[in-house]
């Protein structure tokens, strides 16, 4: 998909929300698509798993997932945790929540096709840069790199949990070496699209 | 006369079950190496099943569901219910609610060991029996409660049969019976 077709799509959930049709939190973002959609396409393979958490449709979107059925699932108010199996997506609503769960998921991955000639399976998982210093998060990135399994950490580094500046909160960055990295500015609010909706 | 089942014996029995499933593994501290009695249940396990974790209790619930999410059956283990409370988040919003907000259909066995405080009282910290405070919380992870020796062999199958996750709770004051 290109840059304007995912906020052309974030545009609808947008209209869809405005008009009362989502009975649930929809998380928008914009300014991160490109960055994005230059990961997906140099290191997603079809066959890797992928989680996020509630930031969730333009990776759905990316994975393949079409795109009304990713449509459809923020209608049925489950844009909180996407999770979609047969193309091997899983979001979490739980901040850092997703990590553990990964990590299992690459030991699987490991011991299954360790040995074998089949190109190894990745898992990518996307964070936040608040949960990026979350203790779950750091123990997850140990025991990865420990028993190297196919997993790589992404963070999405907006500066802010919900509303709150991340480098306030901690204090100065100690970033952990050996993850993905990207940098963007929000572009919509937290959650909603930054008006009172009548449902 | 029937036979008389002996507590632990039924235990081991049960983890032997479970071993002879192709998918099943058995995570935890302490499930390679001494240190408490519970491993000693383990000793017809082959050891490449057997995945020593560290002491990260919710890192070990998470890492069981992501297992099963790919096939896995995870034997997840906690020698004592006070830890556990480390991995409640793990526990109540992922395993539990992952059937309720997607189509993974994630099935991890949870033992859990309920610590008596004879013959030797660990205090405060390590004596809790949390399972009707967990029960409450949850909406799918059925509980078992291995009040007999009986019930160990039945509820360990079960386990392995149904479709979702199951915990089971053993009592610690059990290990040492004998038959009557």
């Amino acid at each position: 998909m290109t840059a304007e077709e995912l906020l052309a799509f974030e545009e609808d959930i947008a209209r869809e929300f405005e008009a009362g049709h989502i009975h649930a939190p929809v998380h928008l973002a914009g300014g991160n698509q490109s960055q994005l959609i230059e990961y997906f396409s140099k290191y997603v393979q079809p066959h890797d798993w992928i989680f996020t958490g509630w930031r969730n449709h333009f990776h759905a979107l990316l994975k393949g997932v079409p795109s009304a059925e990713v449509k459809q699932a923020i209608l049925d108010g489950r844009s909180i945790s996407l999770c979609f199996p047969e193309h091997r997506m899983f979001s979490s609503g739980i901040v850092g929540g997703i990590a553990p769960i990964a990590l299992g998921v690459a030991q699987s991955l490991y011991w299954r096709e360790r040995g074998t000639f089949n190109q190894y399976s990745t898992v990518h998982v996307f964070l936040g840069d608040m949960s990026e210093r979350s203790g779950i998060v750091r123990e997850c990135m140990d025991y990865a790199a420990g028993h190297r399994l196919p997993i790589i950490f992404v963070i999405e580094d907006n500066g802010m949990s919900i509303c709150s500046p991340t480098q306030e909160t901690w204090g100065e960055p100690n970033f952990y070496p050996g993850v993905h990295r990207y940098s963007y500015k929000m572009e919509r609010p937290h959650v909603g699209v930054g008006r009172w909706v009548k449902f | 006369m029937g036979e008389i089942l002996i507590y632990f014996d039924e235990l081991t029995s049960a983890m032997t079950m479970l071993a002879q499933h192709p998918k099943t593994v058995f995570v935890g501290q302490g499930v390679k190496y001494p240190g408490t009695s519970l491993v000693e249940t383990l000793n017809d396990v082959p050891m490449e099943k057997r995945i020593e974790f560290p002491v990260a209790e919710d890192m070990q619930m998470g890492f069981c569901t992501g297992l099963s999410l790919d096939g896995w059956i995870p034997v997840c283990i906690f020698p004592r219910w006070s830890f556990v409370l480390c991995a409640a988040q793990q526990l109540v919003n992922h395993l539990d609610r992952i059937p309720l907000f997607s189509d993974y259909k994630p099935k991890v066995i949870i033992r859990i060991g309920a610590p008596h405080d004879k013959p030797l009282d660990a205090g405060p910290q390590h004596t809790d029996d949390f399972t009707a405070a967990f029960d409450m919380m949850f909406r799918t992870i059925q509980v078992e409660r291995l009040l007999a020796a009986e019930q160990i062999q039945p509820a360990y199958e079960r386990a392995l049969e149904r479709e979702g996750s199951t915990l089971l709770v053993e009592y610690t004051k059990f290990y040492s019976a004998k038959p009557r």
